[in-house]
């Protein structure tokens, strides 16, 4: 059995969108959208896949249900609604990064972790006779943590947009919610407890279980998202730098290059004759790591580098994508 | 108790211990299975907690449940207004749930309860334990422990410490942690909570003074989210008062370390208790009289002192227990029953309170302690047919069900079960004139003599 095409869900509007297109297109799978107003997309570098796009949440139900086969969600979305016919594909994408997170009142000055918000649990059941009443649209995450934490009496407030507003409006008293820089959670006076982390959650590939295991064409296609992915997440930790060197012995520079970290690359530098000058010189090719870049030209300075261009590495491919070979064990 | 349990013994085994529990009085009950999460979440430790086994429906969470106490005491306060003769003597029997899918074990279980409601006595304590023991010995387990400890005891101990009802709370919760992680934990823990506070404008002692308007930013009243400032000041009061008690929390932990050594009879055991209390301990020392009482209260029902071990810090996963807290253990450890009282819990449902005790008796435990989970002792007589004879064989089964004969039809090519056992018995059809039984063949007119030979076995 085969199927036409892969469909490929990513998100259609939110904090997410775009940052989505966008990390594909510096992977290399820039998105086409023929008709803004259609829900439908191609990536031309891998032709097998039509892109739907779909609410976040709805990104979750469409790859659960097998309507796509693979989509980019959050993880505070996966984690929120576990399935077994989901499996997390690649989940380190490095955007898209919050924290989901309990948050109570500023003026609560006596509460600064969970183990105190678990007495004021109790208090309010013991002085006022009700539940702590905590706002979110994470209620399978919130209940489980909280429970996980020792408190018990709590009332969860389903609540959908502006749950920053909640407390001082009225109907919560604390809130579980997405935090990006905390900026909205202190314009409506709210502080997050210092260990009242639930999910630090980022983008993340998702994908269909069964699909992925039914059909060659599925698991095809993860595999080459995975490693245009993969390869321009490596490439982004590296420069490419070229050395000209003086000098007629390329055996003495290669043993300089390798003996310092900064500088011995991959797998050691690439070197070769520089013609044409006035006089014997070579330029080497080296990869180095984006941390150790001034620390690498120093270095190739003091034996004897004379000029250095540096470029980024669009693709840094492995011998395998190491993401897909994690796939194939977790299916 | 494993998922397939012979039901006919299982059955007979709690027919067996409700007639024990009719004798003293209780009246059968049934409570439903699926119940709103906040009945069970008011009162349950962590342990419990994290094994309710809940869902959603409407809005609400829902849980099975995981015993029948808080419903009884929840149903006790609903009658409350309406005439209910006190005290009260009600049973349950059923399936109890716990959520174990991450050790992947068993889901339901079977239990059997009593709940005596209104009677603050210890009489009432020595009826609920004595009712869980004779129980358990009736249906043959008769070498036994019952554990008795006190709540009641732990709890003026730490009252003797002066130490605060919250941090007397957090002690008894930590109960459990403080056997199998030691003190170090218990502090942590404590420490951790009595953590963060704003140094108050003066000495960090009990009389603490806190300028609260600056500490609040002159936070309106809306920013404080369902608390007064009252509230949050009296709660820094409580915390600076707390960690100002640590040295305290310390020599008491220290104390109830020596006292969760102690694991003997009664006659032994008070002693030793005693010996570890100080003369300003006085209504931790007037407590141990009343475990006295309760001992000598058991050896009436017949429990000589053989048969209980005080256990002074026993803890259980339940923390609605305010007095007499037991567990019946068999020789090999294996645990059959538990409860205690729980004087508590019905005002939360309902406006005053109301002394209650109760217990429940764990029919996987039972069921372990009397191999009930092996299946393949029980008596059949198998009755082999083939496509052929098949006819023949159905009237021989007629005619042996008619005559009370529980008959079983197989396949003829089946291979036959260890024959060897008493109770396993093959028939294979001939004729309708004749069957062979064992291979001996029988006639038609030797039909009562087989029907008596096979309803003998």
């Amino acid at each position: 059995m085969n199927l036409d095409h892969v469909t490929f869900a990513l998100p259609s509007k939110g904090a997410m969108a775009d940052p989505t297109l966008n990390f594909l297109s510096d992977c290399g799978l820039r998105v086409e959208k023929p008709n803004p107003r259609q829900y439908t997309g191609l990536i031309s570098t891998i032709p097998s896949i039509e892109v739907l796009f779909q609410r976040v949440n709805d990104v979750l139900y469409k790859v659960a249900d097998g309507t796509a086969q693979l989509g980019v969600t959050g993880l505070d979305v996966v984690y929120e609604h576990p399935h077994d016919d989901v499996v997390v594909v690649h989940g380190d994408l490095r955007y898209g990064h919050c924290k989901l997170i309990v948050a109570v009142p500023e003026a609560w000055i006596d509460v600064s972790s969970i183990l105190d918000l678990a007495e004021v649990a109790l208090d309010f059941r013991e002085q006022q006779g009700r539940n702590l009443r905590v706002a979110t649209k994470y209620a399978h995450l919130a209940r489980k943590f909280l429970h996980s934490q020792g408190i018990h009496q709590f009332t969860l407030v389903n609540a959908e947009g502006a749950i920053e507003a909640a407390p001082v409006i009225g109907y919560a008293d604390v809130i579980i919610d997405l935090m990006q820089t905390g900026t909205t959670l202190r314009e409506n006076h709210l502080k997050p407890l210092e260990d009242g982390v639930i999910v630090d959650s980022q983008a993340c590939i998702i994908g269909n279980r069964p699909a992925l295991q039914k059909y060659p064409e599925v698991l095809n296609a993860a595999r080459m998202l995975l490693e245009y992915i993969d390869a321009a997440l490596q490439g982004k930790k590296y420069f490419q730098l070229t050395v000209n060197f003086k000098g007629n012995n390329p055996q003495s520079i290669a043993e300089q290059i390798i003996r310092n970290p900064a500088t011995q690359g991959l797998q050691g530098p690439t070197i070769a004759p520089i013609f044409g000058g006035q006089q014997d010189g070579y330029t080497v090719t080296v990869i180095v790591a984006n941390r150790d870049l001034l620390h690498a030209i120093d270095y190739l300075r003091t034996i004897g580098g004379t000029q250095t261009t540096v470029s980024p590495v669009r693709y840094a491919f492995l011998e395998s994508s190491p993401s897909f070979e994690q796939l194939l064990k977790a299916l | 108790m494993q998922l397939i349990i012979s039901q006919t013994k299982l059955h007979s085994v709690i027919a067996q211990v409700q007639k024990v529990i009719d004798t003293f009085g209780y009246t059968r009950l049934e409570t439903q299975i699926i119940q709103p999460a906040d009945l069970f979440l008011t009162k349950a430790g962590d342990h419990i907690i994290q094994k309710l086994f809940t869902f959603e429906r409407s809005g609400r969470q829902m849980a099975l449940r995981p015993e029948f106490t808080a419903s009884a005491a929840k149903f006790y306060a609903e009658q409350e207004n309406t005439a209910v003769d006190i005290p009260v003597r009600w049973q349950f029997a059923g399936p109890i749930f716990e959520d174990t899918s991450h050790s992947n074990t068993i889901y339901q279980r079977y239990s059997i309860g009593a709940e005596l409601i209104g009677w603050a006595d210890l009489r009432a304590d020595a009826e609920i334990v004595a009712i869980a023991a004779v129980s358990v010995q009736k249906i043959g387990i008769s070498d036994i422990y019952i554990n008795l400890g006190s709540v009641q005891f732990m709890r003026a101990l730490l009252a003797s410490y002066a130490l605060d009802t919250r941090t007397q709370r957090f002690v008894i919760d930590h109960l459990f942690h403080l056997s199998k992680e030691g003190k170090g934990y218990v502090l942590e823990r404590f420490d951790r909570l009595a953590s963060g506070i704003p140094s108050p404008s003066s000495s960090p002692d009990t009389n603490a003074s806190y300028n609260l308007p600056s500490l609040l930013g002159d936070a309106p009243a809306h920013a404080l989210a369902g608390r007064t400032a009252a509230d949050i000041l009296r709660r820094m009061q409580g915390k600076s008062i707390r960690a100002a008690s640590r040295s305290v929390l310390v020599a008491a932990l220290e104390q109830l370390e020596r006292l969760n050594e102690i694991n003997a009879s009664p006659e032994q055991a008070l002693p030793q208790m005693r010996a570890l209390l100080t003369h300003n301990q006085t209504d931790a020392l007037a407590s141990l009289d009343s475990l006295q009482a309760l001992v000598t209260f058991l050896n009436h029902y017949g429990f000589t002192s053989d048969h209980i071990r005080l256990q002074p810090t026993l803890a259980r996963d339940w923390n609605y227990y305010t007095g007499t807290v037991f567990e019946i253990q068999t020789h090999d450890g294996i645990l059959v029953a538990g409860g205690g009282r729980y004087d508590e819990l019905i005002r939360l449902f309902g406006t005053h309170v109301v002394p209650a005790v109760g217990m429940a008796i764990h029919m996987d435990g039972l069921a372990t302690a009397l191999s009930l989970n092996k299946t393949d002792d029980e008596q059949k007589i198998y009755l082999q047919s083939t496509a052929q004879n098949h006819e023949t064989a159905l009237w021989w089964a007629t005619e042996f069900r008619k005559n009370g004969v529980l008959v079983t039809v197989v396949d003829a090519t089946h291979p036959m079960p260890n024959s060897s056992s008493e109770r396993i018995g093959w028939l294979q059809v001939t004729t309708k004139d004749s069957v062979l039984y064992q291979g001996q063949r029988f006639e038609k007119n030797d039909f009562d003599t087989l029907v008596t030979m096979l309803s003998r076995r």
